[in-house]
């Protein structure tokens, strides 16, 4: 039951190794965390899974096929969609431009109005907004725009990278409401996360990541609760 | 005697016997032609000080050049100033403008820097196109003080300095190892202690003192200036690509770079009076050398070195990390 | 009053052409981050492919204008590579080394250009030249209203397909955040490059209206490059809607100090107010360049 996985993977920036050899799994209908202290390397690793990072050595398999090769491009088109720290709304772009760039590798204008359209209908406070600029929206307003761009091409996978990073407490909320929704709809989700205590809420696997390797792993039957785990991280 | 003045006055010593030599073996053309080099060991050392070690790309060198020049030349033939006198006043003024111009312009970064400091020797070039006291384009036309040979030796004992103050002030130096920091990392050097403001304008300063010297001491050998001759892109544009050619931020670089390139420059006008081809070696070099060795001839070649000596057999403190 | 207005559209007519020059000079900083020295020596030879085509098959030379935009969009997309690997390089002052670059292609290329052609000045007739049309009082070359209205086509072009097509919106998007468009699925490196060899195709063609205008030679690259940076600086690097205010500013500025003040004084008041901004806004008069 993996259907997204990183095999013993390498990466790093320059000649500076960052992630060394991990292997985690994610799986369709689950969501995945990857915990982790400040400059753990986990962001670097969910680059390397979406194609924004080479990988060094190892491998990054996605239905039993090879991607370690593929641009971040053909990853989309297959359904694996991320979104970085911080969201990905362009600040100088406009709600219907950016969820049109999110749409990016949607070459057919007609599915693309489609998308936009039908994106609208999911989160009705942007159709309001679609001639504003991604900078003159709130907090939450940017997370659902980003939220919208990354399934503007209705992908299998999504892969976040701290969701809930600057934003209010009662926006954290609804985007980890929205995300247990995304998993129920049977979307794989595979996220850093540094707020551990909601992130839990929803995690079906957890992994944890220091200094580039992989210390702790506790698979769907036996995840545990904050305090456990808490001690587990204490310990590493 | 530390080993680096050790070093330094063998050198020194060297060059002077090669000076001397060359004094007493060449005809007067190649003569001039190594007044020239010499003058281009200096000029590429000084911007060397600016653009090699402090990090901060100057396109705008000439003005300091020019502005020697002309001071020198109209105090000269103006004035009536002895000529040693003008001289200095040329690297006084120039120092006085790079001062000036130094506080505002040193705070804009990269290619900023570069673009502001090019429209500064712009605007000299234009100035000295434009006013009564420079001639106009007619330029002005110096008395013949001195033969070649003092010319000579003038130059020597100028590119000799700016030699001296590179390798015992920055090279092994605390102003040096200052410049350097600030190059690597502005905020870090800030962070200790070093008012990086105040270290990067009197580079700058320094850097354009010795142009402004000697631009004046050009002035008197070529007895005739133009705005185009002092301002223009053949005195502002070698300065900039010899050094990093040769290894901005190293001593010996642009020495060897301004020697092998303006001898070619030479070479290249006596059999062919084509001084124009000259920038297309020197445009393809500096395209070749920034694509493959951005740090110049003489900082790959030092950190080839470096890496040989480091994979020889003691591995045993190879900082590799794990 | 007629001096006057008749300085007025003198600027804005030649505003036009820096137009060509500069909407592609700020994309490809936008895109690429990349100060390109060189643009001055692609108008320059841009003047001459104009020029040397005008020789020898004799057609007018504004017939030439597609085909020197085709020579020079392929002469980018071999430059870019280059550019592209310095890049992609390790060391910290990786933008610094391609405007050092591009610094010693501009040398490469002007001193190539005055070795094969000498110092000449070489001029080149078409149709329009020696025509004018009067309106008013005011007197129009015809040849500088057709480099105008050029300029005006290009520029709407040029906004269509930024703000009207999927490129257009690929390309806004690496301007502002390369990593986020990235992820996106853009690809980063075949826009950027298609941006530069825009950029190239633009500013060769610009060089054969200039060409037209006045004459060719091979020095002529430098005044252009400061042009391009003034024009850009102004504007906003990066910015590009604040570049239809800057080139007509330097048109403006350009014929003004000539008529007023005397033409002498024409650059260096450019050099001077290009001094000037840098220190006084780096982001340019819009405050929407990246400084």
């Amino acid at each position: 039951m993996s259907d997204l996985q990183a095999k013993d993977l390498h990466t790093g920036y320059g000649r500076v190794e960052i992630v060394s050899g991990v292997s985690i799994s994610a799986a369709l209908g689950q969501v995945t965390c990857i915990f982790g202290p400040n400059g753990s390397g986990k962001s670097t690793l969910l680059k390397a899974v979406a194609g924004a990072q080479p990988t060094w050595r190892g491998d990054v398999v996605y239905r039993d096929t090879s991607i370690r090769d593929q641009p971040t491009e053909e990853r989309i088109l297959g359904g694996i969609a991320t979104m970085p720290q911080g969201g990905s709304v362009f600040a100088d772009l406009s709600v219907d431009e950016n969820l049109r760039i999110g749409g990016h590798t949607i070459r057919d204008r007609t599915q693309l109005r489609q998308r936009v359209a039908e994106i609208y209908d999911r989160f009705p406070a942007l159709a309001k907004k679609r001639r504003a600029r991604g900078s003159d929206l709130s907090g939450g307003q940017q997370m659902l725009v980003s939220v919208g761009q990354l399934l503007m091409t209705d992908p299998q996978f999504l892969l976040l990278d701290e969701p809930s990073a600057g934003l209010a407490p009662s926006v954290v909320k609804e985007v980890f409401q929205m995300l247990r929704e995304l998993k129920e709809a049977g979307k794989g989700i595979l996220m850093v996360e540094q707020n551990v205590r909601d992130a839990l809420q929803i995690a079906d696997q957890i992994y944890i990541l220091v200094q580039g390797k992989l210390v702790y792993h506790a698979p769907r039957a036996d995840i545990p609760d904050l305090k456990t785990l808490m001690k587990v991280y204490m310990q590493v | 005697m530390k080993r680096a003045t050790r070093d330094l006055c063998l050198f020194s010593l060297a060059a002077l016997i090669i000076m001397l030599v060359l004094l007493f073996t060449l005809d007067s053309a190649n003569l001039r032609v190594v007044t020239g080099v010499y003058m281009w060991i200096g000029l590429a050392l000084s911007w060397n000080i600016i653009g090699g070690y402090t990090g901060y790309l100057s396109f705008g060198h000439a003005a300091f050049f020019g502005i020697g020049a002309y001071t020198t030349a109209i105090l000269v033939t103006v004035a009536g100033w002895p000529f040693p006198l003008a001289v200095l006043t040329g690297g006084v003024a120039a120092g006085v403008l790079a001062a000036l111009i130094g506080g505002p312009t040193l705070r804009l970064a990269g290619a900023y820097f570069a673009i502001g400091t090019w429209a500064v020797a712009l605007c000299m070039l234009q100035l000295a196109n434009i006013l009564d006291i420079t001639g106009g384009a007619y330029g002005i036309s110096l008395p013949s003080l001195y033969s070649d040979t003092v010319f000579y030796l003038l130059m020597f004992a100028l590119a000799w300095l700016v030699f001296f103050f590179t390798w015992h002030y920055i090279e092994h130096g605390s102003f040096g190892r200052k410049l350097e920091a600030l190059r690597e990392n502005e905020l870090a050097a800030e962070m200790l202690g070093i008012n990086t403001n105040r270290q990067k304008l009197l580079a700058f300063i320094v850097s354009a003192v010795f142009p402004g010297l000697i631009g004046g001491v050009y002035a008197g050998w070529i007895v005739f200036i133009e705005p185009n001759a002092v301002f223009g892109s053949n005195i502002n544009d070698p300065m900039i690509l010899m050094t990093i050619l040769g290894g901005a931020g190293t001593v010996m670089g642009p020495v060897i770079a301004a020697v092998v390139l303006y001898l070619l420059n030479r070479i290249l006008w006596i059999n062919w009076s084509a001084d124009t081809a000259y920038l297309i070696f020197l445009g393809f070099l500096t395209c070749v050398v920034v694509l493959y060795a951005p740090n110049g001839l003489v900082g790959t070649f030092k950190a080839w070195l470096a890496n040989r000596r480091r994979s020889l057999p003691d591995t045993q403190d190879d900082e590799e990390a794990s | 009053m007629d001096l006057l207005l008749q300085t007025l559209v003198n600027g804005i007519l030649i505003g036009g052409v820096y137009l060509i020059i500069t909407l592609g000079f700020n994309l490809a900083f936008g895109v690429l981050g990349v100060i390109d020295f060189a643009v001055g020596e692609w108008v320059m030879l841009g003047g001459f492919t104009g020029y040397w085509l005008n020789h020898y098959l004799g057609l007018d030379p504004l017939l030439f204008l597609p085909v020197t935009f085709v020579v020079f969009v392929i002469v980018g997309a071999l430059v870019y590579p280059m550019l592209a690997r310095l890049l992609k390089g390790r060391q910290h002052a990786r933008l610094l080394m391609v405007f050092v670059f591009t610094f010693g292609l501009s040398t490469l290329l002007k001193g190539g250009a005055l070795t094969a052609w000498g110092f000449n000045q070489r001029a080149m007739d078409s149709f329009f030249s020696a025509r004018s049309v009067e309106l008013a009082g005011v007197y129009m070359p015809q040849i500088r209203l057709v480099a105008f209205f050029f300029g005006v086509l290009i520029t709407v072009a040029v906004a269509w397909m930024l703000y009207r097509t999927r490129f257009g919106l690929s390309v806004r998007a690496v301007a502002q955040d390369e990593g986020k468009a990235r992820l996106m699925g853009v690809n980063t490196n075949r826009v950027a490059a298609l941006v530069y060899a825009l950029y190239a195709g633009l500013t060769g063609m610009a060089g054969v209206l200039i060409g037209v205008i006045y004459t060719v030679t091979p020095q002529m690259g430098v005044q252009y490059t400061i042009f391009a940076f003034f024009i850009a600086v102004l504007a906003g690097l990066g910015y590009v809607p604040g570049v239809l205010l800057a080139a007509l500013l330097l048109g403006l500025i350009q014929a003004f100090v000539a008529v007023y003040i005397g033409s002498a004084y024409s650059l260096l008041i450019v050099f001077l107010s290009l001094y000037l901004i840098l220190l006084v806004a780096p982001r340019g008069i819009l405050n929407r360049g990246r400084a």
